[in-house]
């Protein structure tokens, strides 16, 4: 009797230990991050987006006339690497999953030059999250990043 | 005796030997005695009194953890899109600057935000923080504006 209990907990043990594991694999895939580079300026009116949806909100929220897409990526973040994006003429984005729960996350993103930081923040993101970062002065316009949950 | 009797005798014997070696009740009685009185000493992790208390507590901290975290994770309750309205500043209002050091507390919007600024900082200028409704989703824009000659 004592030797059929023992098999059994140790089944169960090992039942928990394979599900468990399964359950930390899938925590450990990480959180998708939509990356949307874009320039803008005062110079012309074109609108070089890939997605049109981009060109209103931009008109809404800023104050430029011409906007150009620079690249569109997906980054995924995870505890605890940090990921390090080149974006345009030096400047590089630095990303750092630093809490994450069923809906939201907190991230810190760092856009920073030849190692001194243009801006530094934390930002805690719902799914539905959109920011936008900008500011940094380059030959073709201001940067601005767009930064928004993917999955 | 003569030599018929002891065939006899010895055919007796063997036949009973045999039938014995047959018996399967006498063969676990057996057995029974061995274990009983002259068993091996096991190892001490191997003994019921330890293995099945080390054993369930194994299993009932596998079974925290599957349970556990999700329960824990249901507590902070996000907030629906729908039910966030934040005013639309006429005039971008600055929430953060560069002087808040990243440890100081935070004069951040009240209401749970689809993104919320912990804080944002630069080296190089004034930050600011505020927000837009782009088709009633507040957008949330991170803005520096360089002093002359930094980056």
């Amino acid at each position: 009797m004592i030797f059929r209990i023992r098999w059994i907990a140790i089944t169960l043990c090992l039942l928990f230990s394979v599900i468990s594991l399964a359950f930390l694999e899938a925590a450990e895939e990480g959180h998708k991050l939509r990356l949307t580079l874009l320039t803008a300026s005062n110079e012309g009116t074109d609108f070089d987006l890939d997605n049109d949806e981009y060109r209103d909100r931009l008109i809404q929220l800023f104050s430029y006339r011409s906007y150009k897409q620079v690249n569109q990526e997906i980054v995924t973040v995870k505890k605890p690497e940090r990921q390090v994006i080149p974006l345009l003429e030096g400047y590089e984005l630095v990303l750092l999953l630093q809490d994450e729960q069923k809906y939201r996350i907190e991230v810190q993103a760092v856009i920073m030059k030849e190692g001194v930081p243009y801006v530094n923040t934390v930002l805690s993101i719902l799914e539905e999250g959109v920011v936008f970062i900008g500011g940094p002065n380059t030959s073709q316009g201001a940067l601005i990043l767009a930064l928004e949950r993917a999955n | 005796m003569s030599d018929s009797d002891e065939k006899h005798t010895r055919n007796l014997y063997r036949s009973f030997l045999r039938q014995e070696i047959k018996r399967t009740d006498i063969q676990q009685a057996k057995k029974e005695l061995i274990s009983a009185h002259f068993s091996k000493e096991k190892p001490f992790f191997l003994k019921p009194a330890f293995s099945i208390p080390a054993l369930s507590l194994a299993g009932a901290v596998m079974f925290a953890l599957l349970v556990g975290r999700p329960l824990l994770e249901k507590i902070p309750v996000p907030v629906k899109k729908q039910s966030v309205r934040l005013e639309q500043a006429a005039q971008p209002v600055p929430l953060v600057s560069s002087v808040s050091p990243p440890g100081a507390p935070k004069a951040l919007p009240v209401n749970p935000t689809l993104v919320d600024v912990k804080w944002a900082v630069s080296d190089v200028g004034p930050t600011m923080v505020y927000q837009k409704h782009f088709q009633d989703v507040p957008v949330t824009i991170i803005w520096v504006f360089p002093r002359e000659g930094k980056l």
